[in-house]
């Protein structure tokens, strides 16, 4: 039955009223689950608050496990949803970018739009940032442009690459998921936690 | 601990084993040797040569003509709007995607049928159903086309609106003007309708 867009279930001109839907539910989730506080999102960082992993690994485990349930009842079809393929280079570069601004500005891109959203000014001050970086990097594009677009690797899979089975690795995944709610609690204990 | 943290692990953890154990779907996106003969067997997939011109003549948007020979070939003389993918690089990821691209109606097209049916054969394979054939390929394009045939004086009218359409689609191909085909129209029966009596029904 699914996925309903390319099955031609619901018509393509549908594709940005539900993500203007899901973009609305999930900035208020954002906001709901505590996101907006740049304090708590780099908790994660220095050991005091790992309500980012929670919320991460639960949403990564519940639609790995969410797929594989309805691609056995047949409820979707694996085979047609997008893998975004995987650049190394140009990965490991962005994700560095990406941390540093992380772990300075305090919010990803997401969730600094959740936090201006309710009037934050370091948000709103990282938005801008956020358009001058995107408009530099368009700038930069011709020069940039091999790197970005080298080492294609396709949309492999981790658990192709390590091997395993899609189930297995599925397994695991919540397992360590579970393990970590269990082991993050005794860290957040030792790490003395700011007031904010 | 809490119960309901217990009973959320243990829900978690069965989850995970229920995950583990479902035996996997087989990724179905290529076709069986039988659903390909099927495939095969069905004709829908030749275009004429006169449907592909009058694509072309019209400006179809949604038709991608395919020129599955060699590039040197295609150098020489190709269908307008036609893109060059020869055969040997039809399983090249960019031009698969191309092949897969589903709002468009790929047309392959070689010298003769042969090399466009083994391109048709191997995309289809492949799950792509946008694909057809112009059935004959560039030797009856010009044939029938190019130098069409005149039709003997005892044939039907028919083969003379194709003949008139053929001239013209040469003179469009060839750059002059064509004169548009004159469309005979049948006349249309008028058929008086009576206007129904309204009754007066009860009610506002």
């Amino acid at each position: 039955m699914g996925p309903l867009i390319p099955q031609g279930i619901i018509g393509t001109e549908w594709n940005f009223v539900i993500a203007l839907i899901l973009g609305m539910a999930f900035g208020f989730l954002l906001e709901a689950a505590g996101f907006s506080s740049s304090r708590k999102l780099v908790g994660l960082f220095y050991g005091y608050d790992f309500v980012v992993l929670r919320v991460f690994f639960t949403a990564g485990a519940t639609a790995a496990a969410g797929i594989i349930l309805f691609d056995y009842f047949g409820w979707i079809d694996v085979s047609m949803l997008y893998v975004q393929p995987t650049y190394w280079g140009a990965a490991i570069v962005g994700g560095v970018i990406m941390g540093l601004g992380f772990v300075t500005g305090g919010f990803c891109p997401g969730t600094s739009i959740a936090a201006a959203s309710i009037g934050k000014l370091d948000a709103l001050m990282l938005v801008f940032g956020l358009f001058v970086g995107a408009f530099i990097y368009g700038e930069t594009y011709p020069l940039l442009k091999d790197f970005v677009n080298s080492g294609n690797q396709g949309g492999i899979k981790v658990y192709d690459s390590l091997g395993m089975s899609r189930g297995f690795f599925t397994f695991l995944l919540i397992l360590v998921a579970v393990g970590m709610f269990y082991a993050v609690p005794l860290i957040e204990k030792r790490v003395k936690k700011p007031e904010y | 601990m809490q119960k309901g943290t217990i009973f959320l692990t243990l829900v978690a953890i069965g989850i995970a084993f229920l995950v583990w154990l479902l035996p996997e779907r087989p990724e179905k996106t290529e076709l069986s040797p039988k659903e390909l003969l099927l495939a095969i067997k069905d004709e829908t997939r030749f275009l004429s040569t006169d449907e592909v011109a009058t694509m072309i003549i019209g400006q179809d948007p949604s038709l991608q003509l395919i020129d599955v020979r060699e590039p040197d070939e295609y150098k020489k003389f190709h269908l307008p709007g036609a893109i060059n993918i020869p055969l040997e690089k039809i399983l090249d990821e960019q031009n698969l995607e191309l092949v897969g691209a589903e709002e468009q109606q790929h047309v392959f097209y070689s010298n003769g049928t042969i090399r466009a049916n083994q391109a048709w054969v191997l995309t289809r394979r492949l799950g792509y159903g946008n694909t057809y054939i112009m059935k004959g390929g560039l030797n009856r394009w010009v044939e029938t086309i190019m130098i069409p045939p005149v039709p003997p004086s005892s044939a039907p009218s028919e083969a003379f609106d194709q003949y008139d359409f053929r001239l013209s689609a040469c003179r469009y191909f060839q750059g002059g003007k064509a004169t548009a085909p004159v469309k005979k129209q049948t006349p249309v029966k008028v058929v008086p309708r009576r206007k129904k009596k309204v009754t007066a029904s009860g009610g506002c």
